[in-house]
């Protein structure tokens, strides 16, 4: 297959000058946030989308507009492009705003009801979440499934006007705060093809049954989760899609998942405090060193561009979503192995500086930035076997 | 992309498919002219693309030119073919005239410059400048060099000049020029600066790697197919699998990154994203001709196996019109000037 590029060639497909409408969206966007850090709304940080959880800001997004931009506007969207949608994005990840409460809802849930659900779906979760006030959690690895996805174990019966949810679900960030789950889950049992047979069922974690437990990862931070159903009744109308079909309704959203700009700017905030450390004379080594990561950042959100634009003009770009993601998310790491060879600090998340704090978070983040979401050698595989000699 | 555009590379790639064999290559190496490949791609008028139709040229824009290196790229042709596009961008743009024979641009970078001086009505030049592309087979020197007025360009005959042959990794002629009160005619005033000629030229070779990268990936990823051992293709190896993947991912890197740059080319934003450019497209081509040699084996190593061309031509490449350090000392330099909140401005310019 050729990458980034379709057989059609046509142009509008990678032509992504922004039109003045886009660019008045992204000035909107700027002068907001440069007015919330000036009130002290928040202060910027690394991996904020994973990290944070801020329902006030998420509702103040909303209000503006800036959540479910591209959904119709029956659901309370915008009926903006993922252009736009990308524009905003990456100007609130740049910020190190915190953006953790609705991100997965908004980035991924909304877009796949949007696809498969109801109509009593829509019109009950799209509002919400556009509003910044209904979150969800992703409900896919389990303990022995975790790049090996299809063989999850998590199993739901059919019952009386629903279905019997009995498993378990692992890596939920945010599960003991959101609302909704997502979960992807056996509604038959294993049989020649174990890609068939699986289901999304979205479980209201406030039901009876569901329990959940934190798993602080090593920066002694709570976000991830393991959630137990313990015989958990979800009703026929909180299916998602068609039952069996739940592998490919998955795999889709798996690649809103993937190229996205937070796969390249989860330390972008750490990159524009070492420049302030570094001054307007940087040394030579230092000035090499800032060039070749500008140069790769550069490239690399040129790249998530160009997939979001191939997404907007309805193509799955499944490949160049993995390859985006493994760039991307080696640059993220590097930037803090950059960062700490060209300042003399101290990384510890209490320092009085802010440079030192932004270097423990991304220090402390950046194991995870090569897994979530595939980890970088499942994403090689994938791209592996769609190259044609 | 427009028709005239896949109409350019359609007859490119077919033009040296059939023209650009491994044996001419062999043979450029050893310093003998394709004079037979040359005389087919003036045919085509594929070196006239990109410049003025009033400058004698074929009309179209810097893409059509790009499109070509890009092709040409592909197959390591072993013409001068980035140098004929700035000859003649740069006689357009000061209104002096060449010969459609094979041209040699004589420049170097800011301070090292030739000097024109006028005697008696007429021009000499003098000064000497190190690793002039071609030269050996250049019928004009179009030389940029300054004057007591600034920048001004000029043609010398070849017989007017001393040559020292040089050659580059993949045997391109590098060669030395000297002039000593050397004559030379149509004197103008250049309508460039030498930082947008240094930069412009990176940005060609840019183009150049683009296609060297494609060849090497597409070559490397059929070869895996092919060869077999352990009684399996080597793309059945997830070691292999792993390396192709990173192997794409930075062709498809440099790919992106010299489009980006050429689209605001003619932009104030021009140099900051040729250095980008040139940066991440020399990072590539270090990774991928390491991977593509690595998953060849031995075999990729032999002079008789036509990686080498590519490769050697991509290592040589990479470090003409500023290497990835000296581009980054630059470009970091810039952005520090600049200062922490102009980044991402900068970034998303």
């Amino acid at each position: 297959m050729k990458l980034f590029t379709r057989e059609s060639q046509q142009a509008q497909l990678f032509d992504i000058t922004l039109a003045n409408t886009a660019l008045a969206l992204r000035d909107e966007v700027r002068a907001f946030l440069a007015q919330e850090i000036l009130q002290g709304s928040f202060v910027p940080q690394c991996d904020a989308w994973v990290g944070t959880f801020s329902p006030e800001f998420s509702k103040k997004l909303g209000q503006r507009g800036w959540l479910g931009m591209t959904w119709p506007h029956k659901y309370g969207g915008q009926e903006r492009s993922l252009l736009e949608r990308f524009l905003v994005t990456e100007e609130l990840l740049a910020a190190g705003a915190p953006v953790g409460a609705h991100w997965v809802a908004d980035r991924q849930t909304g877009p796949l009801l949007l696809r498969y659900g109801t109509e009593e779906q829509r019109q009950r979760f799209l509002p919400a979440i556009a509003r910044g006030e209904c979150y969800f959690g992703i409900g896919m690895s389990e303990p022995n499934a975790g790049s090996d996805l299809a063989s999850i174990q998590t199993s739901a019966r059919r019952v009386e006007g629903g279905w019997q949810l009995q498993g378990r679900k692992i890596w939920t960030s945010w599960a003991h705060r959101v609302h909704y789950m997502l979960v992807l889950c056996r509604t038959s049992p294993l049989g020649d093809n174990r890609h068939a047979g699986m289901s999304q069922l979205i479980v209201e974690l406030a039901s009876s049954g569901v329990s959940t437990a934190p798993i602080f990862s090593i920066d002694n931070e709570h976000h991830f989760n393991e959630v137990f159903f313990d015989d958990v009744f979800v009703p026929d109308a909180m299916v998602l899609g068609e039952i069996g079909r739940g592998w490919q309704q998955v795999i889709g959203e798996l690649a809103f998942e993937r190229s996205g700009p937070e796969r390249l700017l989860s330390t972008f905030p750490l990159l524009v405090e070492l420049l302030r450390q570094l001054g307007p004379q940087p040394d030579e080594r230092a000035a090499e060193a800032i060039g070749r990561l500008v140069a790769r950042l550069w490239t690399l959100r040129r790249m998530s561009l160009t997939v979001a634009n191939l997404l907007h003009h309805g193509v799955q770009p499944e490949v160049e979503a993995a390859l985006v993601k493994d760039l991307g998310t080696r640059f993220e790491r590097e930037v803090a192995e950059v960062a700490r060879t060209l300042v003399a600090a101290t990384p510890a998340l209490d320092a009085p500086e802010r440079f030192n704090v932004l270097l423990a978070q991304a220090l402390l983040t950046a194991p995870s930035y090569t897994l979530r979401g595939g980890a970088s050698e499942i994403l090689r595989g994938i791209i592996a076997r769609k190259l044609e000699a | 992309m427009s028709d005239v555009q896949n109409l350019i590379i359609e007859t490119a790639t077919r033009l040296f498919e059939d023209y650009c064999t491994p044996e001419i290559l062999r043979q450029a190496e050893q310093g003998v002219w394709p004079a037979e490949l040359w005389t087919k791609v003036e045919e085509t008028g594929l070196p006239l693309a990109s410049i003025p139709e009033e400058a004698g040229g074929a009309g179209g824009n810097l893409s059509d030119a790009i499109a070509v290196l890009r092709v040409a790229g592909q197959f390591g042709v072993p013409l001068p073919l980035a140098e004929t596009y700035l000859a003649w961008w740069l006689a357009a743009g000061a209104g002096l005239t060449l010969s459609t024979e094979p041209v040699a641009v004589v420049f170097t970078q800011a301070g090292t410059e030739p000097r024109f001086s006028q005697q008696d009505g007429g021009w000499t030049v003098s000064g000497t400048v190190a690793r002039v592309g071609w030269a050996r087979h250049a019928k004009q020197l179009l030389v940029l060099g300054q004057s007591e007025n600034g920048l001004y360009l000029g043609l010398v005959q070849p017989e007017n000049a001393t040559l020292k042959q040089g050659q580059n990794l993949a045997g391109e002629p590098r060669d030395t020029i000297s002039f000593a009160n050397a004559e030379a005619t149509q004197v103008v005033r250049a309508a460039h600066t030498i930082d947008w000629v240094w930069s412009r030229m990176a940005m060609l070779r840019a183009a150049q790697m683009v296609g060297a990268l494609e060849a090497i990936s597409q070559r490397t990823i059929r070869y895996a197919s092919e060869r077999i051992q352990f009684g399996r293709a080597l793309n059945q190896f997830q070691a292999i699998q792993q390396q192709l993947a990173v192997m794409v991912a930075e062709v498809m890197a440099a790919r992106i990154s010299m489009e980006a740059a050429m689209t605001v080319a003619e932009t104030s934003e021009a140099t900051a994203a040729i250095a980008a450019a040139k940066i991440r497209v020399g990072e590539a081509a270090g990774q991928a001709t390491a991977i593509a040699h690595q998953v060849h084996g031995a075999m990729g190593y032999t002079y008789e196996y036509p990686l080498h061309f590519l490769t050697k031509r991509l290592w040589a490449w990479r470090d003409e019109f500023g290497s990835e350090s000296e581009w980054a000392r630059w470009l970091g330099q810039q952005v520090a000037t600049a200062g922490a909140d102009a980044l991402w401005p900068f970034l998303t310019a």
